[in-house]
């Protein structure tokens, strides 16, 4: 009968009766058959023959194959609800066991958390500045064909380059498809009855918005792209937007006034984008401003810059080829000028954040080591409850729970303390990484004000996973893997215990000793650098930067009066001991370079020097020691004296000693970009005075020191001898304002943090890398005593039967230790290879300061010895105590 | 009338309803609707047996072997408080739905 009939509908039979796979698909057919046959008893009821009747029954259901279809869809659907429920509730009462036996042992949870909270908020807080500073992509279209270009000196240094230049390598270039100038200078903002102040301004050429592209708060820079022709205006740094116009988006469109006329505000620049740095306001260059005086010389390399975007096909390498080319053609066709200089570009990436990269890797790398330390920290306090839970485990796997399941429950908990550490960690991280913004300084700093955000707070969230399963996992595997009888009474599991927390205590120690030695590198390039001869003392003084405006330029006269006044008022102020100005401090990074010619120093190159004005009382008051002769007198600041005084450093490098008085020297020009200051000065010197440095982070510079009363500069550092302070400030502020209430106000600060802006990134490194270390140690020696405690307790028994056979204590403890003092010596000899391993990488961030020193991984290791002394002191002294009688008995 | 003239929403009524008197075996189910319609509306196997499963894995219904009257193995439906529950709430529903259907057919005729 099978055979006989089509598949499709008939033989039901067959199908129905041929036994079911599985068990929902029999019972879904025995309750099919069920039916028909209650069909076939009706029909037969009802008079067909029973034959006829089965027949007709079958027919009239028909193929049942989707009927069975469906109904296996829904039974295997419910299948699987009841497993998935079955296993959250496995879950949901392994939690509960799980926080139980947490709460149970509250020390052991309390210990691993706070371990924890160490190591993911430490490493949540520098990611955050990672993230920030590295990772975030550039604020403009397109960022990585984005480059810099660069005039380059005989020396190879990069250097701003001049607009002439600029023009020719522009005209030149077919790698660029935009290339932009930027004039560094300042606008002065005149705000009714807030008075002037001073905007760090780039004045820039008409291709500036195609070259950069940057992000916008509000408006467009379209209008840039005629160069300002059309309109006068101006986009502000977000900032500068903040500061003066209240965050209002309302006002842009609006004109906002400036000593040198209106500007309308079509934009503002988003709060991340930073180049260049000082920029508060951007406005097109338009010849005959202020700012394009002195421009047109081709030797005026001082302030500008240019960046350009590469064209689609350009590389920085064939980029920096043609510029090359371009500057050889230059340095022939204006000899003058241009000999021996070339061109080059650089990527505006390793401008904005090339500087940091390396120190915060560097961090990144430490801030890893710790979190390693925190997490075999973890791991081997874990290790130690597994097996002291043996008993617990063991009747669990006995009354068949199967292993997977206890290593779950073990895991379990490592994951639960895990993400209680990461909450907390989190927490540590908000709270510190304001405070780490301030100690970055530069683009940290520039960067904003860093807060843990959603993304920071997932990344927190998975290394706590990642953190409690990999500090779960090695005790789950030796929880799950060691039977009952082996649990109960003590045997190989414990041993293996114990190995294992001595490779984790070797590892802790390793990284310890690696953590320990780079701090003391760190600490000792800090140290070198701040120790440094400056030749000049920063402390108790406060300086204001002040730029004379348009009127004073042209008029010597005016500024030596203004210059004069201001130095008596400020002078006279009560809370002020002594004042003087000098155009560009000795530390603060800037300055003025001029060609210099002596008599008789017909050499092919001339030497530069750096170029100080000084007021009256200026050697006195930064107290830049006399070598020989005689700093200014009164006399000297009378128009007519030609008497300069030279630094140890210009007398060497300008005559090759210091027995230079009375020698004669040229000074060609001092600012190429004023007419003020082209004409040669003939010099005498009268005395000779101690080297100062341009910044900390560089070497002395040739100085020449000249009267300002003669030479009146259009710029100046107001330097007065007073505390900085709210009464120092309003001292500043009330002279400038008392000689010209015009006058733009700038920061007023301490000069000796002016002064040490430019060590501000050592100091961060070396204190947050001694942070880290401390906290390594502090970990290392929670787990060498962990692991010593747990070594004591697990050999009592062996100790006792020791002591009872005769040992001494000392031996038996000395014993038992073994194993944990030589992984911390293994550790510790691991280190010393990781701290050399690690030298190539920190060589970078040091100054003066050999990368690989025996003596930093020495004092490394005898670091870490003393921890291992401190930690292990307790539980020895416990093993040497051990009472054979008591131990036995129990 | 073709069971599959049946919307699957009121056939599930339809069984709940039948079952609130009783438990039933699915042929039983069957022929209980069929004798209460006056032979009107006939339910398909094919979409009587997937109903009855669905009305069991939503809680509606519960289901375990038993003995037909003729003492013949059978799997036995009861009603449970939910299905009874939402027997109750279809019913109402569905009555004034269809009474407002019927109104707008008699009308358009």
């Amino acid at each position: 009968m099978a055979e006989s009939v089509g598949r499709g509908h008939a033989d039901p039979a067959g199908r129905i009766l041929s036994p079911g796979p599985r068990g929902p698909d029999r019972d879904h057919r025995r309750e099919i058959e069920a039916h028909i046959a209650e069909r076939v008893d009706d029909l037969v009821a009802g008079g067909l023959d029973r034959t006829e009747a089965e027949r007709r029954a079958r027919t009239e259901f028909g193929d049942p194959g989707p009927a069975l279809d469906e109904m296996r869809r829904i039974a295997e659907r419910r299948l699987r609800r009841r497993r998935l429920l079955r296993a959250l509730d496995e879950l949901r009462i392994d939690l509960s066991t799980a926080l139980r036996s947490l709460r149970r042992h509250p020390l052991h949870a309390i210990a691993v958390v706070l371990t924890l909270a160490l190591g993911i908020g430490a490493t949540t807080t520098l990611f955050t500045v990672v993230d920030r500073v590295l990772l975030r992509s550039l604020p403009y279209a397109d960022a990585n064909r984005i480059a810099t270009v660069w005039s380059v000196d005989s020396q190879g240094r990069n250097t701003s380059l001049s607009l002439p230049d600029f023009f020719d390598l522009r005209a030149g270039s077919g790698a660029f498809e935009s290339l932009a100038f930027i004039r560094g200078g300042s606008l002065t903002r005149l705000d009714g009855e807030r008075g002037a102040s001073r905007l760090g301004t780039a004045f820039v050429t008409e291709d500036f918005e195609a070259a950069l592209r940057p992000k916008l708060a509000y408006g467009s820079l379209s209008a840039f792209a005629d160069g300002g022709v059309s309109e006068a205006i101006v986009a502000l740094s977000y900032d500068a937007f903040l500061r003066h116009l209240g965050g209002d988006p309302g006002r842009v469109g609006e004109v906002l006034s400036f000593r040198d006329g209106g500007r309308r505000l079509v934009a503002v620049l988003a709060p991340e984008v930073e180049y260049p740095l000082w920029a508060d306001a951007y406005t097109p260059l338009r010849e005959g401003d202020a700012e394009w005086v002195g421009l047109s010389a081709r030797d005026y390399r001082l302030d500008n810059r240019a960046v350009g975007r590469l064209s689609r096909g350009a590389t920085l390498a064939s980029a920096r080829a043609e510029l090359l080319g371009i500057a050889e053609r230059l340095a022939r066709a204006y000899p003058d000028t241009n000999r021996e200089w070339g061109a080059t570009a650089e990527p505006l990436r390793d401008l904005l954040v090339g500087d940091q990269e390396t120190s915060l890797w560097v961090l990144l790398a430490a801030v890893g080591g710790l979190l390693a330390i925190a997490v075999a920290n973890a791991a081997g306090l874990a290790v130690s409850r597994v097996m002291s839970r043996g008993r617990e485990l063991g009747v669990r796997a006995s009354l068949g729970m199967p292993a997977g399941r206890i290593a779950r429950l073990v895991a379990l908990e490592s994951v639960l303390l895990s993400l209680v550490g990461g909450a907390l960690g989190t927490a540590v991280a908000l709270a510190a990484t304001p405070r780490l913004t301030e100690g970055a300084g530069g683009t940290v700093q520039a960067a904003g004000t860093l807060g843990v955000d959603a993304r920071i707070a997932a990344v927190a969230l998975l290394i706590s996973i990642v953190v409690g399963l990999a500090a779960g996992a090695l005790p789950a595997l030796l929880g799950s893997r060691t039977t009952l009888t082996q649990r109960i009474r003590r045997g190989d599991s414990s041993r293996a215990a114990e190995r294992t927390r001595a490779i984790l205590v070797g590892t802790q120690v390793a990284l310890s000793v690696g953590l320990v030695a780079t701090t003391v590198l760190f600490a000792r390039s800090l140290s070198t650098l701040q120790s440094v001869e400056t030749g000049v003392e920063t402390e108790g003084l406060t300086v204001s930067r002040l730029t004379l405006p348009s009127e004073y330029h042209g008029v010597p006269e005016r500024r030596r009066v203004l210059w004069d006044d201001l130095v008596r008022r400020l002078g006279d102020d009560s809370a002020v001991e002594a004042a003087t100005v000098v155009n560009h401090a000795p530390l603060v990074g800037t300055g003025v370079l001029s060609p210099a010619r002596v008599e008789g120093g017909g050499g092919e190159v001339v030497p530069s020097v750096w170029l100080r004005m000084t007021g009256e009382r200026f050697f006195d008051i930064a107290d830049i020691e006399l070598l020989s002769g005689r700093v200014f007198g009164s006399l000297d600041h009378a128009e007519e004296s030609d008497g300069v005084v030279v630094s140890a450093a210009a007398a060497r490098s300008l005559w090759g000693g210091v027995e230079v008085l009375g020698k004669r020297l040229t000074l060609e020009r001092q600012l190429a970009s004023d007419p003020d200051f082209q004409s040669p000065i003939e010099a005498t010197v009268i005395g000779v005075v101690e080297d100062t440095r341009a910044q900390l982070r560089g070497e002395a510079v040739p100085a020449v020191y000249l009267p300002m009363r003669v030479h009146p500069w259009t710029s100046a550092y107001l330097i007065a001898r007073a505390p900085p302070g709210p009464r120092t400030e309003e001292a500043v502020r009330s002279a400038i304002l008392s000689v010209d209430p015009t006058l733009p106000i700038g920061e007023i600060r301490a000069y000796s943090d002016l002064a040490t802006r430019s060590i501000q990134r050592d100091r961060f490194v070396a204190s947050l890398s001694s942070t880290f270390a401390a906290l390594a140690l502090l970990l290392a020696w929670v787990g060498i005593y962990g692991a010593m405690t747990f070594a004591v307790q697990r050999s009592s028994r062996s100790l006792a039967i020791r002591i009872a056979l005769g040992s001494t204590s000392r031996q038996a403890s000395g014993a038992a230790l073994r194993p944990t003092l030589l992984a911390i010596a293994a550790g510790a000899l691991t280190g010393a290879g990781l701290a050399a391993a690690l030298a190539p990488l920190t060589a970078a961030l040091l100054v003066d300061t050999a990368p690989l020193d025996p003596q930093a991984i020495g004092i490394g290791v005898a670091t870490i010895a003393a921890v291992a002394l401190a930690a292990g002191w307790l539980p020895a002294r416990r093993a040497a105590r051990t009472d054979p009688v008591e131990v036995l008995r129990d | 009338m073709g069971a599959s003239d049946i919307v699957s929403g009121t056939l599930e009524l339809l069984v709940l309803q039948v079952l609130a008197d009783r438990p039933l075996h699915g042929y039983a189910i069957g022929q209980e609707i069929k004798r209460q319609s006056a032979d009107v509306l006939r339910i398909g196997e094919n979409v009587l047996y997937p109903a009855l499963h669905r009305l069991e894995d939503r809680g509606d219904l519960s289901a375990k072997w038993g003995r037909t009257p003729r003492g013949r193995e059978a799997k036995i439906y009861t009603l449970r408080a939910q299905g009874r529950r939402r027997l109750e709430r279809d019913r109402e529903r569905w009555l004034s739905r269809s009474d407002a259907a019927t109104q707008i057919l008699r009308g358009a005729s």
